[in-house]
């Protein structure tokens, strides 16, 4: 399935559990191979923060792999949680 | 190098022989293969696309991304295939379709 980045960014970010973790805004990728490593999520308000690896900005970093489901929202498989 | 993916918006594309085709306007992303698809050109130049018409340029034909990004391949000149060109509406741009024929 091919998205627009455009489409993505905005999208709301649940887990398999159905909890919601916040809104995707942004995504890292390696220029030299064009893979694309994580999801920048800015955290929902009633998220424990600091049990997610966060970036300067306060954004939730996610493996962008984690990802399930990309329809109206998109669901995370995160591991260990 | 890894950059936040919103950051090649706007950037200038130039071909292996330093001409222009455009700014990226967006970026097209493969889900299932956690993969940059290509880098969609919205306005095209006109002398290496017929129409100014929108190109995906696909990811593998990239070889530098820092101030503008360089390409390593491009079609000397990409035209608008008169037997496709049916439905109006249907423009090159209208989807994330459009990634000229050309393969490498």
């Amino acid at each position: 399935m091919r998205k627009f980045l455009t489409e993505l960014r905005g999208k709301t970010v649940m887990t398999n559990d159905g909890q919601i973790l916040g809104m995707i805004e942004n995504f890292v990728m390696d220029t030299s191979s064009g893979n694309i490593q994580h999801v920048l999520v800015t955290p929902a308000e009633e998220i424990e923060v600091r049990l997610f690896q966060t970036d300067a900005e306060g954004r939730l970093i996610l493996p962008f792999k984690s990802m399930r489901a990309v329809k109206d929202v998109v669901v995370m498989e995160l591991a260990n949680r | 190098m890894l950059v936040e993916m919103t950051e090649l918006i706007g950037r200038q594309i130039y071909t292996q022989d330093g001409r222009l085709l455009g700014d990226v306007t967006n970026v097209v992303v493969d889900v299932e293969g956690a993969r940059v698809d290509g880098l969609f050109v919205s306005e095209t130049n006109q002398l290496l696309v017929e129409d100014s018409k929108s190109v995906n340029v696909p990811y593998r034909w990239v070889s530098a991304v820092n101030d503008v990004i360089l390409l390593k391949y491009f079609p000397k000149r990409v035209s608008v295939k008169r037997g496709a060109a049916g439905k109006p509406g249907e423009a090159v741009g209208a989807s994330a379709k459009g990634v000229p024929s050309t393969s490498r």
